[in-house]
């Protein structure tokens, strides 16, 4: 019997990030050796549908998207301190169960003022 | 007649296939483990095999022949024909359509030879990085799926998934939401307005279903106490047992097992919808919207758009994947297990008991790719409104209800001194929750096919118009517009 | 399993409460409002604001009588400097609900998140005080920061406010990471991130083979800390912060966040002084209390724009109490290794203290009291004077404002100036007694050098303090000065501030009494 080594269930981890990164990267650097090469302005221009492109795409955009992002952070934590709560829940009982419902009511909370406040809202 | 002579033969051939390339990869597994150890001392070979067969063999192979499946089965829906130009140049194969097997092929080999071309306004590294961030994570995702049972093989414990790490579905959380970083990237690298905005829905999109994505899987956690997929604890293994054992006829066990779709029916939608929303396929498919704004990779051509629609097949085969771990039964059958673990052959050959629940698991695989395919042409897109209103307003409170129910029968099910037993002994505890996952969904069910009366009596009172604020809109009808009947 | 007993929540009740209240002032945003623009229907909710804040001063009043003991299997501690500094969080989030009620109506941004946000940074701001434990010091901190980010960018629309909430979310993140970055070197260094634990770790560390990790750590917790103190030469955020923010969250921000700051600073330094590197907060802290008594008040001097000369004075006075801190580690106040556990969970390992901590906690804890009832006082009547139509010009908190103002307001005239006087440190005023135990703790300690710095700084101090008192009664207004609105919110809230700063400088009695008590007891 070995000394477990926790270490070792993650040697066949690191070939996979290897593998899918070496084949991304392989891939498309395979193609453009392959692929000919013929570049010219107006092949070049940014694409759309065939209409004269007006400024740059490096502009605002609706605050909504960030709203999302705001409120993703908040509720993915959430959902990740669950987490360990699954994991242990059963040796934790019905007092880790009052805690995090108490910890969930916390968030719903704060989902219904998102709510409410009409974040959620896209037709406005 | 014929016809389905032909069917048979190849769905027989697509099986045999499978068990053939799982029994090689008990063999591999095991080999390379075995020299591992013994040449190097250490342990990990077996994951190195399950990397080769499992991932680039399985689901490369998989993604690559639904491309073809994809088009082949939205042209039976559509009652076309589908691709069929294609033919190899060999005596006797001239004319055969080989039903577009070998459009395949010449899709790989046009995507290969197509100028690798850069817009002049783009961001040169971010997009050319972007593709690759979208192919690596989706590939990735697979390694922790167990494929099939850990047997002894050539003397060593060969285990059928890449990796088992502690963290388990944490990690299919972790390396999903990496992919949000390439679509994103390639909205905005590619400096074109319309990939701007499909990029931005799509990243909105899939953080919107991530939170979904992450508690519909806390009731399955809750169930099995474990976050691990593979191993003999994990949930894969825990759902060989029975939750009502009913008889055995000669030894052959029948029951109704712990699988957990039926434990968890409301966490099965759940994920399944938001798993499907990261995929970004129809109906969730506004990112791309190919009729509007063709969408954050209108700017890429040849193998790099290559390698997003690859890796959109590849998450199919994946999400079929995980599904089947946590919610199908993983590679077990619904019943019988037992008995063909008993058999006199697979006891003394156990890399073939091996082949047989690799077999079952990739079946069900392919039947869940084909689900998808099948919601994938029925459905048509939501609007992003619809998108977000489905994601925040109804998965989200819905998922944590979920939660906090499952947590409530499971602790009340539970008998004393419970967190002591194995998590195998606890299954039968879980009756309840079977039963009330069931009620769930007949409720679910029922609402959903309730006609909206408060609508329908708001406008009978006269208030016409601009009153939707007044009547909260039932969970489950989401943004149904109200109707106006005058 | 762990067992809990209802008695090991009972020290987060008033954070739970303030939690609670600012949920309910959420929801009642969010649901009760019928139009969104209204602010008519909004009067509740400073009284909702204030009721939960002087129930959970309640609830903290009592815990403070309460034994002390260590909560939450070391999570958490229960002592009467937590309670105290819940008490005195209480009554400043409740003076600055009063006065936001009236300032926020004049500006017609009358909104229960504004209320709901600041209970929030005061639950941190309580939680904070009573941390014992790395990870939860942090949340804590980040809890109160997030809300005072917030707060400080409230009003938008100027370029003041979004110039200012940016400065301070930067920095404040900034000086966040320093102080996680610290903390876990400390954890490295200790493998615990309890601060009973690491005490215990540290003091039995015999060699010093991991002594620059604690070093490091404790040179980074500092830094993270003295941003938050606003300490030279960490106080680079605070004039144009304390500007731009509503002058109620200034209020808030330079009395509470303060307090519960220097506790937890206090707390966490308490613990890992002993053992290795006992000298390191000493010269830490005797620097920057140097530093920024005197940057904090010549700083302070030129200003004629009252609200950044209190900024500043602000910067002062946490030299003041550094200067508190700094005689807490001195060598002279004890024999190594005593009286070094008092704030944190060690005073139930057993510890013997010095007598002479008991002094200084008293000083530090009723400094802070004082500090935080005056300056309520002064940003009080600052936003009481403020007028939203000058803020274009620049010309809002200039001296000149306060001309004539004891013939216009009386009333608040008497009120700036009875702060005015306790932040210059002079008689009859809770200013004056707060220095006092100050410097006599420090000259106690044998800090002689930097108790006169002290009373030096504070001399000159006077001049810029007594300059505003001079405008208001000895100077005429100018012609055509507008007369602000009065709220009878504010009124009450700058009658309670005054109240106290006069009162507690009368009579300290029964609050020094209860401190040397209660530092006793804890220190037994």
């Amino acid at each position: 019997m070995e000394t477990y080594n926790p270490l070792t269930g993650y040697l066949p981890l690191a070939l996979v990030f290897l593998v899918a990164g070496g084949m991304a990267f392989a891939i498309p650097l395979i193609a453009s050796m392959l692929g000919p090469k013929s570049v010219n302005p107006i092949k070049s221009e940014t694409f759309e549908c065939g209409n004269v492109t007006i400024g740059s795409a490096r502009q605002r955009f609706a605050v909504k998207f960030y709203v999302v992002a705001l409120l993703f952070i908040v509720f993915d934590v959430e959902a990740v301190f669950l987490y360990p709560w699954a994991v242990n829940f059963k040796a934790l009982g019905w007092f880790g169960y009052t805690t995090m419902s108490l910890f969930a009511a916390t968030l719903i909370v704060a989902l219904a003022y998102v709510w409410k406040k009409g974040a959620l809202e896209w037709e406005s | 007649m014929q016809r389905i002579g032909v069917v048979g033969f190849i769905c027989g051939l697509i099986v045999s296939a499978i068990f053939g390339a799982m029994a090689a990869a008990y063999g591999l597994a095991g080999f390379l483990e075995k020299t591992l150890v013994e040449k190097l001392g250490i342990q990990g070979g077996a994951g190195i095999g399950n990397m080769l067969i499992l991932m680039l063999v399985f689901v490369m192979v998989i993604a690559t022949l639904l491309t073809l499946a994809e088009r082949k089965w939205s042209a039976l829906m559509q009652d076309r024909i589908g691709p069929n130009r294609a033919r190899i140049n060999l005596p006797g194969l001239r004319d055969q359509s080989l039903a577009g097997l070998p459009h395949i092929a010449t899709d790989v080999i046009k995507m290969l030879t197509k100028e690798d071309f850069q817009p002049k306004a783009a961001n040169k590294f971010l997009f050319n990085l972007a593709p690759m961030l979208a192919f690596a994570p989706a590939f990735a995702l697979f390694a922790i799926v167990p494929a099939g049972p850990t047997l002894p093989v050539l003397g060593y414990q060969v285990q059928m998934s890449v990796a088992n790490p502690d963290f388990g579905l944490l990690y299919i959380f972790a390396i999903a939401s990496l992919a949000v970083y390439g679509t994103s990237l390639a909205g905005w690298a590619s400096n074109n307005k319309f990939a701007l905005l499909g990029g931005v829905r799509a990243s909105s999109q899939m953080i919107s279903y991530e939170v979904a994505l992450g508690l519909s899987l806390v009731g399955m956690m809750l169930a099995f106490s474990t976050v691990q997929l593979a191993g003999p604890t994990g949930m894969s293994e825990l759902q060989g047992g029975y939750l009502w054992r009913f008889t055995e006829v000669g030894g052959f066990d029948v029951g109704i097992p712990a699988w957990g779709f039926l434990l968890q029916p409301l966490g099965f939608v759940l994920f399944f919808a938001a798993s499907f929303a990261e995929t970004k396929r129809a109906p969730f498919d506004v990112p791309e919207g190919e009729s509007e704004i063709i969408g954050y990779f209108v700017e890429y051509s040849g193998m790099k758009f290559g390698l997003f629609m690859i890796a959109e097949f590849v998450e199919v085969v994946v999400l079929a994947g995980v599904i089947v771990a946590i919610f199908f039964g993983g590679y077990y059958l619904p019943f019988g297990n037992e008995w063909l673990k008993a058999q006199t052959v697979f006891v003394e050959q156990p890399w073939l008991l091996g082949a047989v629940f690799g077999t079952v698991f990739w079946v069900k695989v392919v039947l869940l790719c084909y689900v998808q395919l099948a919601i994938r042409w029925t459905f048509p897109r939501f609007r992003y409104d619809q998108i977000q209103t489905l994601g925040w307003k109804i998965l989200l409170p819905v998922g944590l209800l979920n939660v906090f129910v499952t947590g409530a029968v499971i602790l009340w099910a539970l008998p004393e001194g419970a967190a002591t037993l194995p998590a195998a002994a606890l299954i039968p505890f879980l009756q309840p929750l079977a039963i009330v996952g069931l009620v769930e969904i007949a409720v679910v069910v029922a609402l959903t096919l309730t006609p909206r009366e408060g609508a329908e009596s708001a406008h009978a009172d006269g208030h016409g118009h601009g009153h939707t604020d007044t009547h909260a809109p039932a969970p489950s009808h989401g943004a149904t517009p109200v109707a106006s009947s005058h | 399993m762990p067992s809990f007993s209802i008695q090991d929540f009972m020290p987060i009740f008033p954070a739970a409460i303030l939690a609670v209240g600012a949920m309910a002032l959420l929801l009642s945003e969010a649901f009760l409002v019928s139009v969104p623009h209204a602010s008519a229907s909004r009067g509740y909710q400073a009284v909702i604001g204030v009721i939960t804040a002087a129930f959970a001063g309640t609830v903290a009043f009592h815990n403070a009588f309460e034994d002390p003991r260590v909560v939450l299997q070391g999570f958490a501690v229960l002592d009467p400097f937590s309670s105290f500094v819940t008490v005195v969080v209480a009554v400043t989030v409740g003076l600055a609900v009063l006065l936001s009620a009236g300032f926020l109506k004049h500006r017609n941004a009358e909104r229960g998140e504004f209320y709901a946000l600041m209970l929030f940074a005061a639950a941190g701001m309580s939680l904070l005080a009573l941390s014992a434990e790395f990870i939860t010091l942090f949340v804590n901190l980040e809890v109160l920061s997030v809300a005072t980010y917030a707060l400080t960018a409230y009003l938008r629309r100027g370029t003041r406010p979004a110039e200012a909430g940016f400065k301070y979310f930067i920095l404040g993140a900034f000086s966040g990471a320093l102080l996680l970055y610290g903390a876990a070197l400390l954890y490295g260094a200790t493998g615990t991130t309890k601060l009973a634990g690491m005490a215990e770790v540290l003091r039995a560390a015999s060699s010093g083979d991991k002594a620059w990790l604690v070093y490091c750590g404790m040179v980074l917790v500092a830094t993270g800390f003295a941003f938050k103190v606003a300490a030279v030469p960490f106080h680079m955020w605070t004039p144009d912060v304390y500007e731009g923010a509503p002058t109620p969250v200034t209020a808030l921000m330079s009395a509470g966040v303060k307090a519960a700051a220097f506790v937890a600073l206090i707390r966490v330094f308490v613990a890992l002084a002993p053992g290795l590197g006992p000298q390191v907060p000493f010269v830490l802290f005797g620097g920057l209390a140097l530093l920024t008594m005197v940057a904090g008040n010549l700083m302070a001097l030129p200003q004629r724009n009252v609200k950044r000369m209190l900024a500043y004075s602000s910067v002062a006075h946490a030299g003041y109490v550094l200067l508190g801190v700094t005689a807490l580690f001195a060598p002279a106040a004890g024999t190594e290794g005593h009286g070094m556990g008092v704030l944190s969970a060690s005073p139930l390992l057993g510890q013997v203290p010095a007598s002479a901590h008991a002094d200084i906690y008293k000083a530090i804890l009723f400094y802070l009291l004082g500090y935080a009832v005056t300056t309520i006082g002064s940003f009080g009547v600052l936003a009481a004077l403020e007028r939203r139509e000058d803020e274009t010009r620049g010309t809002t908190w200039d001296l000149d404002r306060f001309a004539g103002l004891a013939h216009s307001k009386p009333g608040w005239a008497i009120a700036m100036a009875a702060c005015m006087l306790s932040l210059g440190g002079i008689p009859p005023t809770v200013g004056f007694m707060g220095k006092l135990l100050v410097f006599r703790a420090a000259v106690d300690a044998g800090l002689l050098g930097l108790a006169i710095v002290g009373v030096l700084t504070s001399a000159a101090a006077a001049y810029y303090y007594l300059r505003v008192v001079v405008y208001m009664f000895m100077r005429n207004a100018a012609e055509g000065a507008a007369v602000p609105e009065r709220h009878w919110q504010t009124d009450v809230a700058l009658a309670v501030a005054t109240a106290g700063v006069i009162l507690l400088g009368i009579l300290p009695g029964p609050v020094t009494a209860w401190l040397t008590q209660a530092t006793m007891l804890a220190l037994r």
